[in-house]
C-alpha cells in the first residue's frame, strides 16, 4: 500500500493525491482541469501564453532548470511544419521517481499540460517517452489519452477550435543516455540514441529535422494551474524570493518516511527531512545527501538548511538537478555508494566520445580499488584529474557522472583516504 | 563573403564566418591533432583529440577544434597546459584498450595513433585498465583484415562507407566501453553485403581495418607512393600506388582528382595483380624460319614487325591489315597508334575496344546536342533530383558515377535502376525495373512516351533550349505502352510509374554504361537517352545531363585522338576531304579515305579472309566476343599476327612478332576519362626488362615502316595531336593540374564542366525521332 504522507503545503501537481488511486478525468476536471485549456485555445496568442510562462518563472524540471518559455520562444516563428512535443518521462536518474509518482496520481495534468505546449508553438504531435519499466504509467497513459479524446481535449479540432493535435506514448529502450533531449528525439526516430550536439537546437531542428520542444513531464504539468491562475500566484508557491512554484522532491536512503513529496519550491533541506520525510533511520546519523540526483554533487551537515530551489543549491557548489534528494547516513560507506553510481554511469554510456567511453570505465576501477583495498594514494589525483577531463565530453552524461565523484573527493576525502591506508573498506566489519 | 578575425596562439587568422577553428588553424599554418576528423567526411565529434581552448577573459572553456565555428574576437590557444592535458588524457585512454602491438602491426609508421603517442610522448601504459579482447583476423574477407582490438571507434569506417560508398556495411553496436564496430548481425562482411570497395580500410587510422596484401611483407616506410590515374574504367580515378621495388603492394584513393575526389571501386583498389604477376611479357619474341616462338631482343622483333606488316600491306593491298587497340593505352599511344594505320600502313582499320560505343556517343551527341561528348560532368549524378541508372553493373563496372547516385538518392533524389537482375545498385534505388536483357531502347522510348502524353516535360526548357520538338512527337505516336511492356517484361504501369517518377524532380540525370558484349547501346539509343534529358531540361544545366559512359579506360582518348575507323584525331570524318587536307598538313602523308571497320567487323573480315594482318596493341579480342573459340581459328588464318601487350596470353601463340608493353602503371603521357578530363599518368614502377612503352614500342614501328612520321617525344606528339583537336586550343602537358582539364579547353585552367545552353535559335539542342 502506497502510504501518503501529510503535506500542509498547497498542492498543486498532487491536488488529487489519493491512496492507491489514478485522478479520473472527472476528478481532474473538478479540481479546475482542463480551465486552462478553454481559456486559453483559440484565445490566446502564443506569445500571450509565453508572456505568462515566462513572468511564473518556471523552470524544467528534467535537471537542467532552463526556462520553459525560453525554450518555447526558440521555435522559430518561420519553422517548418509540422513541429512537436516530445515529453520526457524517461526519468532514469538514479534517486528519481517523481514523473511516475505525477501520472500515477494525475495523467490529466501531464496531458493538458502538452496540449497547452503543443498549442503554443503550433505543434500537431506529442509523445510521451516513457521509460520501458514504467510499463503501468505507460498503459495509464493511453488509457486516459483516449478519456481525453473523447472529450474533445485531444485530437482533431480541440474543443471545437481549428488547432488539432494527438499524443502517442512512446516506450523507451529502456537506456540513461535516451533522457537526453537529443538521444531520446534519435530514439523516437528509430535511430540509435546517441546524443547530437546541439546548434541546431531541438527547437529548430529536432524531430525529422522539424521544431521540437522536448520538457520533463514534471515542467509540462506545472503549466496548466500556471495559466489558469496567472504567475503571480505561481510565484507566491515558492518559498523563498526569486523562485517559483511547487516542486516534486523525491527523498530516498535511511530515512523513516521516503516518497515523493509535492512542496514549495525553496524549502529547506532541513524541513524535507525532518518534517516530511521523517529524519533519519533509527541507529542512523544524517551525513550527507544528494539534492537532484545521481549526477550532482554531495552536500554535507554545513547545508543542512540550504533552501531546496535551484538559486540557493547552485551557490552551495551543487545543482537542484531532478530535485531526488538521496540522503546518506553515517554507516553508508560513500566510496561504494559512488563506486555504484559510477558503474551505472559506465555502463549507460553511449560510447559516441573518448572521454566518457574510456574514462568512466577509468574511473569506476579506481574507485572498485579503494573499496576494495587495493588503493593507493595516487589514485586520488588520478580520480581528481579524470573528473576534470569528463567535462570535455560530447554530452552532459559524463560530467554528470564526474559530479559525484568530485564531490566525494571535495567532501570526503578523508573517508576516501581511509580506505586507501586501511587497506579496506573501514565500512565493512 | 562574411569573414571573421581571431586569434589562435597570439597570431591573427582572417577567415569566412561560419568556418571550424580547425579550418582557421589550418589557414594559420597551426597545427592541431585530429583523430576522427577527415576532410572528406562528415563531421563526428567523437574523439575530442582536437580540443582547443577557447579563452573567454577570465575563464575558458576546452572546445573541439574540428566543429567548433569561429567567433569574430576569438581568442584561442591550442598547444597550452590544459590542451595537452586533455589531448594526453585522452591518448591515454586510447591507448589503455589497445594492444599496442606497434613493433609488428601493418600501420606501423603510417599510423594516426602511433604518430600522436609520439608528439604527444604518451607511454602506452600509465595506467592498466580494462582491455577488449576480440578475435585478430574476424574476418574471411580476401581483401580486408579485420581486428577490431586495434579499433580507436573514431568511427570513419562507418562514414566513409555510408558517405562514399553508400553500402552502409559497418556500424556501431554496444554502449559504452562495450561499443564496437560491427557489420549488421556481426555477419562476415560478404554476407552482409560488402562490395570491396575498401574505403573502409583507407579511411582507418590504425589498423582495425586494413588490407590484407602486404601484411607482415612490407613496413610502410619502405613503401613509395606514386599517384597517376586508374584505366580500369572510364571514371578516370587518381589513385595511390605504394610500391616495394619492382611491385605494387596497395592502391590507395587520391582526393586531387574531381573525378573520385579519394574514391576507388574494386578493381582500382584490388585488381593489380596483373602488374605483379609472373605472366608479364618481359622479352620480345618472333617465330623463327620453323614458326616456333623465340625470344628476341625488341629491336630485332620490332624490325620483323614492320617487315611482315609491310610484307602484308605490299602483297594484299592497303586495307589487308587492321590495327586494334585495347582500352587502357594513353592519349598519345591511341594517336601513334591510328598514324601508324592511318600513314604507314595506308588503312582507316583502326580502332579501340570500345570504339563503336564511343563513336556512337560522339555521333549521338554531336547530332543532338552539336557537341561531340558527355555534355556534363560526373558530379552533376550527386546534385540530381532524380537518376536514372542503366546498362553494366554500375557499382562494378562504373563505380565513380554509381556512388554518386546513390548519394543523390541519400538526399532524397528517386532513384531507378533498370538491370535484368538484381544488382547492387538496387538495394539503394526507390525504383528496380528488371527488364529483358537489350530492352534498354524500348524502355526509353516507353518513358518518353509517358512523360510526354502526360505532360511532364519541362516546357519552358524544351521551348527556349530545343529544335524539332514536333519530329519527336510524331514519332511517339507510333509508340504504343503495350508493346514496351512486351518487349521490356514490365507493366505497363510499371513504366508509367517510372516515367512519373524519374521526371518528378528536375533537374535528371540518366547514367548508362556500356558492357563489351552488350551491343544494345548505338546511336539511336543515345540519342533517346538525349531525347529524355532534353524532355526534363535536364542537359546542360547543374544536376542534369546525360552521362553516358563506354566501358574503355581511356576511351574517350581513344576517340577523341583518333583512334577510330571513321574519324581521325579531333572527330575529324576520314571521308571529309578539307579534314584529310587539315590532317595532311600535319602527318605530310594523306589518310585514306575509305572508313574503316570496328572491331567486330575486323574479326568478321579475318574469317572471310579479308583481312590478313593484325597489330594488337594491349588488347585481347578473345575478351570482347562470346565465342572464342570461332574467332581463335580465324586467328589462326592471319598472315601476320603482331601482339604488343603486357601479359602473356594463348594469342601470343599464334603472333609472328611479341611486343613486351608494360601496365598503364609504368606509363607517362595523358587520359581522358568520361567527363572530358584529361589526366596525366606518372609511372609508378620502373621498367624491368626488355620492355618498352606502347608509345616508344607504336613510334619503334612508325620509325621503321616511314622514319619521317615518328615522334620525337611523348609532348611533341600530344602537341601535334592538338594541332588536329581543336578543343584541346593548344593544350601542353605542362599546362595539365594534378585535378586534370575538362575539354574544351578554355583560357582558365579547368576546362569546362558542361556545355552551354544553346543562345541562337541554329545552336539550339535537337530533338531525334525514336528509332
Ligand atoms: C544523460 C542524461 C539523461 C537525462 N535523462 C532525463 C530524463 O530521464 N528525464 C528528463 O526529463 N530529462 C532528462 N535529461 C535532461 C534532458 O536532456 C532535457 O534537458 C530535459 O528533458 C528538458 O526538459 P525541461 O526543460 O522540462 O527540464 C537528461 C539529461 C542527460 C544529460
Ligand atoms: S558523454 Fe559521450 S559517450 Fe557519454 S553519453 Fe554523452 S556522448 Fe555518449
Ligand atoms: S594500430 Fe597503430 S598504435 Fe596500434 S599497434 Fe598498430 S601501429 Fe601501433
Ligand atoms: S575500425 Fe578504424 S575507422 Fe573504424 S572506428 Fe575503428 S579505428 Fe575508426
Ligand atoms: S569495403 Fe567498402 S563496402 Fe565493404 S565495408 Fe568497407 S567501405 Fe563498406
Ligand atoms: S578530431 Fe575533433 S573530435 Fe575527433
Amino acid at each position: 500500500m502506497t502510504r501518503v504522507k501529510l503535506v500542509e503545503t498547497p498542492q498543486v501537481l498532487f491536488r488529487n493525491r489519493r491512496p492507491n488511486r489514478i485522478a479520473t478525468l472527472e476528478e481532474y476536471r473538478q479540481s479546475g482541469g482542463y480551465e486552462a485549456l478553454v481559456k486559453v485555445v483559440g484565445r490566446w496568442s502564443p506569445a500571450e501564453i509565453c508572456r505568462c510562462i515566462d513572468e511564473s518563472g518556471l523552470k524544467g524540471r528534467g535537471g537542467a532548470g532552463f526556462p520553459a518559455s525560453k525554450k518555447w520562444m526558440s521555435v522559430p516563428a518561420d519553422g517548418a511544419y509540422p513541429r512537436y512535443i516530445a515529453a520526457n518521462a524517461d526519468e532514469m536518474e538514479p534517486g528519481t521517481f517523481k514523473d511516475r509518482m505525477l501520472i500515477h496520481v494525475d495523467p490529466h495534468a501531464v496531458i493538458e499540460g502538452m496540449i497547452l505546449a503543443g498549442y503554443t508553438i503550433s505543434a500537431s504531435k506529442g509523445y510521451i517517452f516513457v521509460r520501458p519499466s514504467y510499463e503501468s504509467s505507460a498503459a495509464i497513459l493511453e488509457q486516459e489519452l483516449e478519456n481525453a479524446r473523447r472529450a474533445g481535449y485531444l485530437g482533431e479540432n480541440i474543443l471545437g477550435t481549428d488547432f488539432s493535435f494527438d499524443i502517442v506514448v512512446h516506450r523507451s529502450g529502456g537506456r540513461y543516455i535516451c533522457g537526453e533531449a537529443t538521444a531520446l528525439l534519435n530514439a523516437l526516430m528509430g535511430k540509435r540514441p546517441n546524443p547530437i550536439k546541439p546548434p541546431p537546437f531541438p527547437t529548430v531542428k529536432g524531430l525529422w529535422d522539424r521544431p521540437t520542444v522536448v520538457n520533463n513531464v514534471e515542467t509540462l504539468a506545472n503549466v496548466p494551474p500556471i495559466l489558469r491562475n496567472g504567475p503571480q500566484w505561481y510565484r507566491n508557491l515558492a518559498e523563498t524570493e526569486g523562485s517559483a512554484g511547487t516542486k516534486l522532491y523525491c527523498v530516498s536512503g535511511r530515512v523513516n518516511n521516503p516518497g515523493c513529496f509535492e512542496l514549495p519550491m525553496g524549502t529547506r533541506f532541513s524541513e524535507i527531512l525532518e518534517r516530511y520525510a521523517g529524519g533519519m533511520a533509527p541507529g542512523y546519523a544524517f551525513k550527507a545527501f544528494l539534492p537532484g540526483g545521481a549526477s550532482t554533487c554531495f552536500l554535507t551537515k554545513a547545508h543542512y538548511h540550504v533552501a531546496m530551489d535551484f538559486d540557493a543549491v547552485a551557490a552551495a557548489g551543487s545543482r537542484l538537478g531532478t530535485g531526488a534528494v538521496i540522503v546518506f547516513d553515517d554507516r553508508t560507506c560513500l566510496v561504494a555508494a559512488v563506486l555504484n553510481l559510477t558503474e551505472f554511469f559506465a555502463r549507460e554510456s553511449c560510447g559516441w566520445c573518448t572521454p566518457c567511453r574510456e574514462g568512466l570505465p577509468y574511473l569506476r576501477d579506481l574507485l572498485w580499488r579503494i573499496e576494495h583495498g587495493e588503493g593507493k594514494e595516487a589514485f586520488i589525483p588520478m580520480l581528481r584529474s579524470m573528473c576534470k577531463h569528463l567535462w570535455n565530453a560530447y554530452c552532459a552524461l559524463a560530467p554528470g557522472a564526474a559530479t559525484p565523484v568530485e564531490g566525494l573527493l571535495k567532501h570526503f576525502e578523508d573517508e576516501v583516504r581511509e580506505h586507501i591506508i586501511q587497506k579496506r573498506c573501514p565500512f565493512k566489519v | 563573403m562574411a569573414t571573421g578575425t581571431l586569434k589562435i596562439n597570439g597570431q591573427e587568422v582572417e577567415v569566412e564566418k561560419g568556418s571550424t577553428i580547425l579550418q582557421a588553424a589550418e589557414k594559420a599554418g597551426i597545427y592541431v591533432p585530429v583523430l576522427c576528423y577527415h576532410p572528406l567526411l562528415p563531421l563526428e565529434e567523437a574523439c575530442r583529440i582536437c580540443v582547443v581552448e577557447d579563452v573567454r577573459g577570465d575563464w575558458s572553456t576546452l572546445v573541439a577544434a574540428c566543429v567548433y565555428p569561429v567567433r569574430n574576437g576569438m581568442v584561442i590557444q591550442t598547444d597550452s597546459p590544459m590542451v595537452i592535458e586533455a589531448r594526453k588524457t585522452i591518448m591515454e585512454l586510447l591507448l589503455s584498450d589497445h594492444p599496442n602491438d606497434c613493433m609488428t602491426c601493418y600501420a606501423t609508421g603510417s599510423c594516426e595513433l602511433q604518430d600522436l603517442a609520439h608528439i604527444y610522448q604518451v607511454k602506452s601504459t600509465k595506467y592498466e585498465g580494462a582491455r577488449h579482447k576480440y578475435t585478430v583476423d574476424s574476418d574471411p574477407s580476401p581483401y580486408l583484415f579485420i581486428d577490431m582490438n586495434k579499433c580507436i571507434l573514431c568511427r570513419r569506417c562507418i562514414r566513409a562507407c555510408h558517405e562514399i560508398q553508400g553500402a552502409d556495411i559497418w556500424t556501431k553496436v554496444g554502449r559504452g566501453f562495450d561499443q564496437r564496430i560491427s557489420t549488421a548481425f556481426g555477419l562476415p562482411l560478404a554476407e552482409a553485403g560488402c562490395e570491396d570497395c575498401g574505403h573502409c580500410a583507407d579511411f582507418c587510422p590504425v589498423d582495425a581495418i586494413g588490407y590484407r596484401v602486404g601484411r607482415g611483407e612490407v613496413r610502410s616506410w619502405q613503401l613509395k607512393g606514386t599517384a597517376t590515374i586508374c584505366l580500369h574504367c572510364p571514371s578516370g580515378c587518381r589513385a595511390q600506388y605504394d610500391t616495394l621495388k619492382d611491385k605494387v603492394v596497395r592502391v590507395v584513393g587520391n582526393a586531387e582528382s574531381p573525378s573520385n575526389r579519394g574514391a576507388l571501386c574494386k578493381a582500382g583498389r584490388f585488381n593489380f595483380n596483373f602488374i605483379n604477376s609472373p605472366d608479364r611479357l618481359r622479352t620480345a619474341a618472333m617465330q623463327n624460319a620453323q614458326r616456333e616462338l623465340v625470344p628476341c631482343s625488341t629491336d630485332e622483333a620490332l624490325d620483323a614487325a614492320a617487315a611482315a606488316l609491310q610484307k602484308v600491306r605490299d602483297s594484299h593491298g592497303v586495307n589487308s591489315i587492321a590495327v586494334l587497340c585495347g582500352s587502357m593505352l594513353t592519349n598519345e599511344e591511341y594517336y601513334l597508334a591510328q598514324k601508324l594505320a592511318r600513314c604507314a600502313l595506308f588503312t582507316n582499320h583502326v580502332d579501340n575496344a570500345s570504339g563503336a560505343w564511343q563513336q556512337a556517343i560522339h555521333e549521338a551527341m554531336s547530332a543532338s546536342l552539336g557537341f561531340g561528348a558527355m555534355p556534363g560532368s560526373l558530379q552533376d549524378i550527386e546534385r540530381a533530383g532524380a537518376v536514372l541508372v542503366m546498362g553494366s553493373n554500375t557499382i562494378e563496372k562504373h563505380a565513380m558515377a554509381a556512388i554518386r547516385a546513390r548519394k543523390a538518392a541519400r538526399g532524397g533524389a528517386p532513384l531507378i535502376v533498370v538491370h535484368p537482375s538484381p544488382v547492387p545498385m538496387t538495394k539503394t534505388a526507390n525504383m528496380h525495373l528488371a527488364i529483358k536483357a537489350g530492352s534498354e531502347s524500348a524502355l526509353l522510348q516507353g518513358l518518353i512516351k509517358v512523360i510526354l502524353t502526360e505532360e511532364l516535360y519541362d516546357k519552358a526548357f524544351v521551348e527556349k533550349c530545343t529544335q524539332d520538338f514536333a519530329k519527336l512527337e510524331r514519332s511517339v505516336q507510333k509508340i504504343n505502352l503495350g508493346d514496351v511492356a512486351e518487349k521490356t517484361g514490365l507493366s505497363e504501369e510499371q513504366i508509367r510509374d517510372a516515367g512519373r517518377l524519374y521526371a518528378s524532380r528536375r533537374p535528371a540525370c540518366l547514367v548508362h554504361g556500356a558492357e563489351p558484349l552488350d551491343n544494345t547501346a548505338n546511336e539511336s539509343f543515345y540519342r533517346n537517352c538525349v531525347n529524355l534529358q532534353l524532355l526534363l531540361g535536364s542537359v546542360g544545366v547543374p544536376g542534369g545531363t546525360p552521362c553516358l559512359m563506354g566501358f574503355g579506360g581511356n576511351g574517350q582518348g581513344a576517340g577523341d585522338f583518333g583512334a577510330l575507323p571513321k574519324y581521325l584525331p579531333g572527330y575529324r570524318p576520314v571521308t571529309s576531304s578539307p579534314a584529310r587536307k587539315t590532317a595532311a598538313k600535319v602527318w605530310g602523308v594523306s589518310p585514306p579515305d575509305k572508313p574503316g571497320m570496328h572491331c567486330s567487323k575486323v574479326f568478321e573480315a579475318i574469317e572471310r579472309g579479308e583481312i590478313k594482318g593484325l597489330y594488337l596493341i594491349g588488347l585481347n579480342p578473345l575478351e570482347l566476343v562470346p565465342n572464342k573459340k570461332r574467332l581463335e581459328s580465324a586467328l589462326a588464318r592471319l598472315d601476320v599476327l603482331v601482339v604488343q601487350d603486357c601479359l602473356s596470353s594463348e594469342l601470343c601463340e599464334a603472333a609472328q612478332v611479341v611486343l613486351p608493353a608494360v601496365t598503364f602503371v609504368e606509363k607517362r603521357g595523358t587520359a581522358t576519362n568520361c567527363e572530358r578530363r584529361i589526366q596525366r599518368l606518372q609511372p609508378v614502377l620502373a621498367l624491368q626488362g626488355d620492355v618498352r612503352s606502347d608509345f616508344d614500342l607504336i613510334n619503334g614501328l612508325l620509325g621503321r615502316l616511314d622514319g619521317e612520321l615518328q615522334a620525337d617525344s611523348l609532348e611533341s606528339a600530344f602537341a601535334e595531336a592538338g594541332q588536329l583537336i581543336s578543343d584541346l586550343n593548344g593544350l601542353s602537358h605542362e599546362t595539365i593540374a594534378p585535378e586534370g582539364v575538362q575539354w574544351p579547353v578554355g583560357d582558365g585552367p579547368a576546362g569546362a564542366e558542361r556545355i552551354a545552353l544553346p543562345e541562337g535559335e541554329k545552336s539550339k539542342f535537337k530533338f531525334a525521332a525514336v528509332k
